[in-house]
């Protein structure tokens, strides 16, 4: 065994050291957002022919607005000036530091893509397809309604229905309260989106719709 | 329903993960010198222990359970067990004087290149040792649990390493194979090789 002033020594030759080793961004962000239960994948996203928006019929529920379609729209994210560009949605950081989110309405829907593009925005996100998550008790109301929002491209908000079809969701993470996420879940058969905050510690997802929702 | 129990499951894998990644980083990074060897590290060790999370997340120690599959995937890539057993028979470790020159060596360390190239100069075994042991300060007992040997062996094994570390320290250049190595056909230094 070496003697303690060498043990000693190399302890503290392997802190200096350590404290040196800068993890990469892109790979901590590689290796954090890898999908590591490849049977989740195996869910069957349908191409979407036609788009309609559930209505809003309870404060939990949000049915986010599906805008037009980007047919230039690259299938490979493209991060540009703070958005990030998908085939199916389009993710823009705004200056007052809210986010803008752009569904393109004949594109399949991908969860883990979104998902990602949320956190790497800062906005902690779980996203899901078929299933609807939520806490109990429930964040307060009055933090979900800060945190998302629909409004029209001109900044119009949008409430009732029917959601125009290019109402855009704005995302308000400033208004999250701590230990909080944002969830979505996408239905393939309604060929919505819904938006909910949870406790990121503590909430249960079930499959299908809340029976509550609006047609 | 099972299918709530895998999204929950799931979703504590992923907070797993960000808490344990940087360190698990750190560590490939210590044990390869090689950023992008570190990170295929780490992605292979999540894999792992994914596939095994409903075990894993029951743990006291799920971190310790990621480290140990890193370790060996480093050390499995360096050649075959018996190889690697050579390494770790108890050999004679180094006098106090060479670990006081050692100690001193080590002392005047402050860039991370020159500390990391030392490192890569040992044997994957011996860096393992030194990593578990002064690394992630785990008690003799448990290195060698995880390496799978003797409390004596790694105990020596941590000596040998310590000297030939200051030594390569001191005189800045690799050190010549060590006669056994020769002869027991053990791997060279810095072998490890990811594909």
């Amino acid at each position: 065994m070496p003697t303690d002033e060498l043990e000693d020594e190399l302890r503290s030759a392997f802190t200096r050291a350590a404290t040196q080793i800068t993890v990469p961004e892109q790979a901590r962000h590689r290796l954090l957002q890898r999908d590591y239960h490849p049977r989740s994948r195996s869910r069957r996203h349908r191409r979407l022919a036609e788009l309609s928006i559930a209505g809003v019929a309870a404060s939990t529920i949000l049915a986010l607005g599906l805008a037009g379609v980007f047919g230039s729209a690259s299938r490979t994210p493209a991060h540009d000036l703070g958005t990030i560009r998908t085939a199916a949605f389009t993710l823009t950081k705004n200056a007052n530091g809210t986010a803008t989110l752009t569904l393109t309405a004949d594109q399949v829907f991908n969860p883990g893509a979104l998902q990602q593009a949320l956190q790497q925005d800062g906005i902690p996100a779980l996203v899901e397809t078929g299933s609807y998550c939520s806490s109990s008790p429930a964040p307060p109301g009055a933090a979900w309604a800060a945190t998302l929002s629909l409004q029209l491209p001109d900044g119009t908000p949008v409430s009732g229905n029917p959601v125009p079809a290019d109402a855009v969701t704005v995302i308000n993470p400033a208004a999250m309260p701590a230990g909080t996420e944002l969830f979505f879940g996408y239905f393939n058969s309604d060929r919505t989106l819904t938006g909910n905050l949870i406790y990121a510690s503590s909430y249960t997802c079930s499959s299908g719709l809340p029976s509550h929702r609006a047609g | 329903m099972e299918w709530v129990r895998d999204a929950a499951s799931k979703r504590q894998f992923e907070v797993f993960a960000a808490e344990a990644s940087d360190t698990l980083f750190r560590t490939g990074y210590l044990m390869t010198g090689d950023l992008k060897d570190a990170e295929d590290l780490v992605q292979e060790t999540f894999l792992r222990v994914a596939r095994r999370w409903s075990r894993v997340q029951s743990m006291d120690h799920p971190a310790a359970y990621a480290r140990r599959i890193l370790i060996n995937l480093v050390l499995r890539d360096t050649g075959r067990r018996s190889r690697q057993k050579a390494e770790l028979e108890p050999q004679g470790g180094g006098t106090e004087a060479a670990d006081q020159y050692a100690a001193r060596a080590l002392r005047a360390v402050d860039d991370l290149a020159e500390f990391q190239w030392a490192l890569a100069q040992l044997p994957a075994r011996q860096r393992a040792v030194l990593v578990l042991r002064y690394w992630a300060d785990l008690p003799v007992a448990e290195v060698a649990g995880i390496l799978g040997c003797s409390a004596g062996t790694v105990k020596s094994t941590a000596s040998r390493a310590a000297a030939r570390l200051g030594a390569v320290l001191r005189s800045g250049e690799s050190p010549a194979p060590e006669p056994a190595t020769r002869q027991s056909g053990k791997e060279a230094p810095d072998a490890h090789r990811r594909t």
